[in-house]
């Protein structure tokens, strides 16, 4: 059994003469919560709807449970549980009607599993209800609930908090996380909520404008986005060289003319500034703090 | 398959839009009736299912609402998708819709012999057939009017898979018949009658011949009747089999 529950390898999918996705290569092992993070139109959903075989690739390969080729792919992609974009529900049935669908579609005997798929996303009560009668966010939780009916181990979600209240959000990242310790499952989830997906995904990849920028654990981007010294000056270059010279230091990063970040001796912040001041190096502000994941998007994708 | 016909059955039982549909069907072949019984143009209820091939072009207007609203709607709500993800097979996905879509159309013309029949009989009496002469007479003219009214199932399922948006269906559906129609008629009419074998080449056309000799239908000429249910079968397969190639090399949003 493959440890890799999707890998692609330099996939690529134009639509005329424009690339949506380029050269993407994505390793997601079992159990990992995968966020994807890009903005509106980076290739976040053309990579999602390719992984599921909606769309046709131009170029690469993808394999899912170390499968690959056209007939082992559709076979391995019945494993596979999706909400991408829109809901996909039927507006003139109930939530319960929706489900039986997805039920006999995916070949699930068990007809128990529609109620205990009803309740764990909460929609347990609806009753005769029509889904077109649903609010956004109750839509969402249907969808979601259409793609946990035939019991995937693999749950791709594409803006799964996308018009949902602050409780909503709340609710369906805590159901991710359950998902993920409960039954194993394996999560590749996108959202423009950057610290929100923050807090439930175990490895990130960033794409912009179709391809990979980077590709990376919660572990390696906690490294990244570490504490620093923020110093707000009118002179980076020269505030840069001055602490060079006299501190040793070496991770040290210009993000703008007027901003620097200091990675190394955190406990030096007052001494810093004495010297920054002492050579005429107008300090603004200086303090210690974090990046968050938002602003080490920024800093890879070069602004929003 | 089994998993997508059963699935499909299940849409159909449970979703109004068939039992909408047939109610409509019913209430316009009474409508038709009665405009016959207003009109005293007697018809005997023993040809009750025959009569259905005059009201074909409402039918078929049934049809393609009824496969606009029920296959095209699938990828208007994104449905399809749930079925593409799960890896089910293309030209199983396209063969289960148009079994849906043919199990409606027998639906619909059971409801209109139906109607026509009892109908009829009320308005004007049933006949002299015997029971048996009867049974013969009307099963063998549905199963020929609704293997030629197929076509329109299969051509329409194929428009549900271009358009993929129920009203784009239903107006490719409603140029298609108009199209046919006037093809027909300037084939049929075309000076030296050089184009009026064309006319075999509609399913159309077979209705009408189904229709107008009300009761020498049995003894209707086998070549034509053969010829009949050939040209119906390319009428049904060639749209599945453009339908299925083109739903094969597209992408689904």
């Amino acid at each position: 059994m493959s440890e890799y529950v999707l890998r692609t390898r330099n996939i690529s999918k134009k639509y005329g003469d424009a690339y949506a996705i380029e050269n993407v290569s994505v390793e997601i092992k079992r159990g990992q919560i995968y966020g994807l993070i890009g903005l509106n139109g980076a290739g976040k959903t053309t990579f999602m709807r390719a992984v599921t075989g909606l769309v046709s690739l131009t170029g690469g390969e993808v394999e899912l449970f170390g499968q690959t080729g056209d007939g082992a792919l559709q076979r391995a992609r019945r494993r596979i549980g999706q909400s991408i974009e829109t809901p996909a529900i039927y507006p003139n049935l109930t939530a319960e009607k929706n489900l039986e669908i997805q039920r006999i579609i995916g070949g699930v005997p068990d007809r128990g599993a529609i109620k205990r798929t009803l309740e764990v996303v909460g929609l347990a009560d609806t009753g005769k209800k029509t889904a077109k009668n649903f609010s956004l966010g109750m839509k969402q939780r249907l969808a979601l609930a259409t793609a946990l009916i035939t019991n995937p181990e693999f749950l791709i979600l594409d803006e799964p908090a996308n018009g949902l209240d602050p409780r909503g959000i709340i609710e369906t990242r805590e159901l991710m996380r359950r998902l993920a310790q409960e039954r194993g499952l394996t999560l590749l989830v996108s959202s423009h909520l950057l610290d929100e997906l923050g807090q439930v995904a175990t490895h990130y990849g960033i794409i912009h404008k179709g391809r990979l920028v980077k590709q990376l654990s919660a572990a390696e981007l906690a490294l990244e986005t570490r504490q620093h010294i923020r110093i707000a000056t009118k002179d980076s270059a020269r505030a840069m060289a001055l602490l060079k010279e006299h501190f040793g230091v070496t991770d040290c990063q210009a993000v703008s003319a007027n901003e620097l970040w200091v990675r190394e001796q955190i406990g030096r912040t007052g001494e810093m500034n004495t010297l920054l001041v002492s050579h005429g190096v107008v300090v603004e502000s200086i303090g210690v703090s974090e990046q968050r994941l938002e602003e080490y998007f920024v800093s890879l994708t070069g602004g929003v | 398959m089994t998993t997508l016909i059963s699935s499909e059955w299940y849409k159909l039982i449970h979703n109004k839009l068939l039992a909408l549909i047939l109610a409509g069907v019913a209430l316009q072949t009474m409508l038709q009736v009665q405009g016959e019984y207003a009109m005293e143009k007697a018809v005997l209820g023993q040809y009750g299912v025959a009569m259905v091939a005059d009201s074909s072009w409402f039918l078929v207007i049934w049809i393609v609402a009824f496969v606009g609203f029920f296959v095209a709607s699938d990828f208007q709500n994104y449905t399809v998708r749930n079925v593409l993800a799960l890896g089910k097979n293309r030209t199983q996905i396209f063969l289960s819709k148009l079994l849906a879509a043919c199990i409606a159309v027998t639906a619909i013309f059971a409801t209109a012999s139906i109607v026509n029949t009892v109908g009829y009989t009320l308005a004007f009496g049933f006949g002299d057939m015997s029971f048996g002469e009867f049974l013969r007479f009307s099963s063998w003219n549905f199963l020929m009017q609704l293997l030629f009214h197929l076509t329109f199932a299969s051509v329409f399922c194929l428009f549900a898979f271009l358009s993929r948006n129920p009203g784009g269906t239903i107006l490719l559906g409603i140029g298609y018949m108009v199209g046919e129609m006037l093809a027909m008629g300037f084939m049929a009419n075309y000076p030296g009658n050089v184009l009026a074998f064309a006319v075999d080449y509609f399913p159309s056309y077979y209705i009408g011949r189904f229709f107008h000799p009300v009761k020498h239908i049995l003894n209707l000429d086998p070549a034509f009747i053969r010829q009949g249910i050939i040209v119906s079968l390319a009428y049904i397969v060639v749209p599945c089999i453009i339908g299925c190639a083109v739903f094969k090399r597209s992408d689904v949003k």
